[in-house]
């Protein structure tokens, strides 16, 4: 047990792992892929932050207490520094294989009762093991033992969809809905289940530090012969409404979405399947967007309204942010969109209503054309215009319209340049998110005492570090051929003050 | 087993007893008795209409083709009464004709002598006859008929009587959800009760509440209100004006079906407690929205509910469009949409039922469900219908409901295209002639019948704990 427990920790404290892809044996059906990122600047920021903060002295005390040598425990703590390759295969074998310190290498080593040698590698011989574990010069291999004779046999090498830091994939394996069908015995009617689940034929995330804060990419490739309803609304071919001319908020997003399709389209399948939905959005259009203008948790920390106790055990019991935003969906024929957005507004009232009393109530239309719908916990007003219908929600979203637009801001600046084909793109504000966590945490802190308290003020300390380095972030969603991709920037200040 | 089906069958046929109900065991949760209708000066031309409508020669015909003595017609010709018990058994004691006990005599194999009766007894059911009497019941039940343990009493009066007392348990005996108890708790027990009359007939519906068990059960269906004036409204076929709690209905019956699992909900909050309908004859029905069996056809209506929010009331009105309108169309056709306005209304087309049209005045919201329906708003007002007048005064000051109709033209307008709607989801069992015989001959029946109907009026009143129903209706023997 101590032995798999300390493994596992091992995952965490990687040396460099240069070319552990072109070990593992190749045709994943899901696998990940870590680069050695020891000499990223922003590794070096994280292990900063984790000194400073006394987190990691406290880590290595802790290390202490379950045993182990005190002269290994420093090659234990070395987080993300090396790489690692994980592989999981169709036939349900897995691999993995990465590259430790030569100090955690040791202790492997030591610990290792029996081990036979084969083709340069130890094999742990213990057992009752379940999978095989092995180690070499400088590398350690987890693996099912059918993983492991291919590795033996020479069939390696993983082809990487994506060079990046981080890159994880996993892959829809030849003759998979035929498997599922079989194996979970489905009945004929789940076909076009099936199929819809069937037109995603990969995806690929990818994770990069750079050197102002993350990068990300997000790419699903469908696969048109299946469900060629479903992968055309998913690549629709509108343009989003330009999200600078919305009032700036914490979070906004712009996209095209087929709403009439989408409409017919989970009809037809809810009707396939046997219980038919008869979602009828004809008076809809393709656009819609979101600005969400709070985070919800201000009231919260407003000074004086609260003592931090109270704060505290708020948030441990459940509080609901009190989120105000704003939703815009493109009709096309207003006056039913409006009887087919109160219907629906009833129904949510009416299911979410546990109380005895009135529930659902609209008032008429103010000067300014917006109606006001008032049920228990519900703070909305609407107004139908000529193409568009305008969702405020929550206390305060009507003031929200006042707001300078996004292109009127100096956030705006952090917009990309948007490609042919863009779908949908969006932009938020990390830095309200972190201060408020940032303030919880604080809080939260205070509250403890004795030796939790130190452990407790160096885990804050250093998540407070980190959100800290905050800032923008937005993503852009495009169309290549038949993928959707998902770029995304996540600024974060790399830099030590 | 068939036999006797088809037997129990023929006891709903026509007849009629009250004298037979006496002679039933006590006890009875469930009773039904007919009198000897079969004397009755007002039924002649009834029995004619029905020989004549050739539905006894297509009974009599399948009667014999089940190997039936088609004289077993006549079984209950001279009165009826039918009890079940609470633990189960039943009681059917009848008078048949003389043909229709000749047929039971020769049917009854290997009859043993009881106390003047002579009775076979098969699977604990025992059926005989006596020198003019016909029963046939579970045997604990013959037992104490036969010991004299009779005494049975019906709680109302009438030629045709029917009663049944809901057990003070029945949701825990049956393992009900708990609100579906409480709403069984709430009834105590349904009686009808109707008498032939020289100028037609009359009949009382009492549902005997007990609010104590169920009190919001009690105050929805005992209204202290009083309606709107029925006179003030539109004269058509039929014109009802009543006192229900809509919002209050709409919360009871959200709950009990949320106690069965439906996860459907009304809220009807800012409705009130007041409503009218008055129903005009259906406008022709042209050739692309002929019945089909997924259309539902509105016919032609005008119906004003009392609105306390007048804006609520109309996305309340929207949302119960829109959620029939989900089921009530096809994907890809029809659905729900707002058209505009026509003849001052707003319009709605509802899938394939086709368009609803709706106005708020102060204070109601008006839905019509045809432009029939609107120009008939300006027609005459049931004020100046003579008969209505002259019968008015039959409804007493404290009614919480009247209703007014011509119940002829309504029979007549609801029966029409009933024998297609009988042919269609039955006309693929290889019986499609047969049936559409049947059909025939109960639509010639009651075209036959209709046209003997006159004015009907009808009226509620809450007596104590109990909701009465009055229904006087004229029949021109």
């Amino acid at each position: 047990m101590k032995h798999s427990w300390l493994l596992s920790l091992l995952w965490m404290g990687l040396a460099f792992g240069q070319g552990l892809p072109t070990l593992t044996p190749p045709n994943p059906a899901v696998a990940l892929v870590v680069q050695p990122l020891g000499q990223k600047e922003a590794i070096q920021t994280l292990a900063a932050d984790l000194q400073q903060s006394g987190l990691a002295e406290l880590w290595q005390e802790l290390l202490g207490e379950a045993e182990i040598a005190d002269n290994n425990t420093q090659a234990l703590v070395g987080l993300l520094q090396g790489g690692l390759s994980v592989a999981m295969y169709p036939t349900g074998d897995f691999f993995a294989i990465f590259q430790p310190s030569a100090q955690a290498l040791q202790q492997i080593k030591q610990s290792t009762a029996q081990a036979k040698i084969r083709g340069g590698w130890a094999i742990d011989t213990t057992d009752g093991l379940g999978f095989v574990a092995a180690y070499s010069r400088d590398r350690v291999i987890l693996a099912s033992p059918a993983a492991f004779e291919r590795f033996m046999r020479g069939e390696r090498g993983l082809r990487l969809p994506t060079q990046a830091d981080v890159v994880f994939w996993a892959t829809r394996p030849q003759g998979f809905s035929r498997a599922v069908r079989e194996v979970f015995e489905l009945p004929r009617e789940l076909n076009p289940l099936l199929r819809a689940i069937n037109s995603f034929k990969r995806i690929v995330y990818s994770f990069n530090f750079v050197p102002y804060g993350t990068t990300a990419e997000l790419r699903v490739e469908l696969d048109p012969t299946q469900d060629a309803d479903l992968v055309r609304l998913l690549t629709p071919n509108q343009v989003p409404w330009p999200l600078g001319e919305f009032p700036i908020g914490v979070g906004m997003i712009s996209g095209v979405l087929d709403m009439p399709g989408w409409g017919r389209y989970l009809s037809r399948i809810s009707r396939d399947l046997g219980s038919p939905l008869g979602l009828n959005l004809n008076a809809f259009g393709q656009r819609f967007a979101v600005v969400t203008l709070s985070t919800g948790l201000e009231e919260l920390f407003q000074d004086g309204a609260n003592t931090p106790e109270d704060t505290f055990m708020q948030l441990l019991e459940g509080w609901e942010p009190s989120q105000a935003f704003l939703v815009w969906l493109e009709v096309q024929d207003p006056k039913t969109a409006e009887a087919v957005f109160l219907s629906w507004l009833q129904n949510l009232i009416a299911l979410l209503n546990e109380t005895e009393e009135e529930g659902f109530r609209l008032e008429d239309a103010n000067a300014e054309g917006f109606r006001r719908v008032l049920a228990p916990g519900v703070e909305l007003h609407y107004k139908v215009q000529e193409d568009r219908l305008l969702v405020a929600v929550g206390a305060g979203a009507l003031e929200g319209l006042k707001r300078p637009a996004l292109q009127e801001t100096p956030e705006s600046l952090s917009l990309p340049l948007l490609p042919q084909r863009t779908v949908a793109y969006s932009f938020s504000d990390n830095r309200p998110y972190a201060r408020l966590v940032s303030n919880a945490l604080q809080y939260a802190t205070n509250q403890l005492d004795g030796i939790d308290q130190e452990a407790g003020a160096a885990i804050m300390g250093f998540l407070q570090r980190l959100l800290a380095r905050f800032g923008l972030q937005h993503e852009v969603y495009r169309i290549e051929g038949h993928s959707i991709v998902v770029r995304g920037v996540v600024q974060i200040n790399w830099e030590n003050p | 087993m068939k036999k006797l089906l088809l037997s129990g069958f023929l006891l709903m046929g026509m007849a009629w007893a009250q004298d037979l109900v006496p002679l039933a065991p006590a006890g009875a949760s469930i009773g039904l008795a007919v009198a000897n209708l079969g004397q009755s000066p007002y039924l002649k031309n009834i029995g004619q209409d029905w020989a004549r409508s050739g539905i006894e020669t297509y009974l009599r015909r399948t009667i014999r083709d089940a190997d039936t003595d088609p004289a077993l017609l006549g079984i209950a010709n001279g009165g009826l009464v039918a009890a079940f018990y609470p633990n189960g058994d039943f009681f059917i004691l009848a008078r048949p004709s003389a043909e229709a006990l000749a047929a039971v005599r020769k049917e009854t194999v290997r009859g043993q002598s009881r106390s003047g009766w002579v009775v076979s007894e098969e699977d604990d059911i025992v059926s005989g006859y006596s020198r003019d009497l016909v029963v046939i019941a579970a045997k604990a039940a013959f037992e104490r008929f036969i010991r004299n343990q009779r005494g049975l009493r019906a709680p109302v009066s009438g030629d045709i009587v029917l009663w049944a007392d809901v057990p003070r348990d029945l949701g825990q005996q049956l393992e009900l959800p708990p609100r579906l108890s409480t709403f069984l708790a709430g009834l105590r027990r349904l009686s009808v009760g109707i008498r032939l009359t020289a100028s037609g007939y009359t009949s009382e519906t009492r549902l005997e509440l007990n609010p104590s068990a169920d009190p919001v059960l009690g105050r929805l269906l005992l209204p202290s209100e009083r309606p709107w004036s029925l006179e003030d409204f539109p004269q058509g076929l039929s014109m009802s004006s009543g006192v229900f709690d809509i919002a209050g209905g709409a919360r009871y019956l959200s709950r009990l079906l949320d106690d069965l699992g439906l996860g459907l909900s009304f809220d009807l909050s800012a409705f009130g407690n007041r409503f009218a309908s008055v129903t005009f004859a259906s406008p022709p029905t042209s050739a692309n929205t002929a019945n089909t069996a997924d259309s539902l056809d509105l016919g032609s209506s005008l119906t004003w509910f009392e609105v306390k929010d007048p804006a609520t009331a109309e996305a309340n009105l929207l949302a119960v469009l829109q959620n029939a309108a989900a089921f009530a169309s096809p994907d890809g056709e029809g659905g729900f949409r707002v058209l505009p306005d026509e003849l001052g209304f707003k319009v709605v087309e509802v899938g394939l039922s086709g368009k609803v049209y709706y106005r708020l005045e102060s204070g109601r919201l008006v839905v019509a469900t045809s432009p029939q329906a609107i120009e008939g708003l300006r027609g005459r007002k049931v004020r100046e219908n003579t008969i209505y007048n002259r019968l008015r005064s039959r409804v007493p000051a404290n009614a919480t409901s009247v209703t007014y109709s011509d119940q002829g033209q309504a029979l007549k307008d609801s029966l029409g295209g009933f024998s297609d709607l009988l042919t269609l989801p039955i006309g693929d069992l290889g019986q499609g002639q047969e049936t559409q015989e049947l059909a025939k001959a109960l639509e010639n029946f009651f075209g036959r019948i209709s046209s003997r109907f006159g004015a009907g009026l009808s009226y509620t009143v809450v007596e104590g704990n109990t909701l009465v129903f009055r229904d006087l209706v004229e029949v021109r023997w």
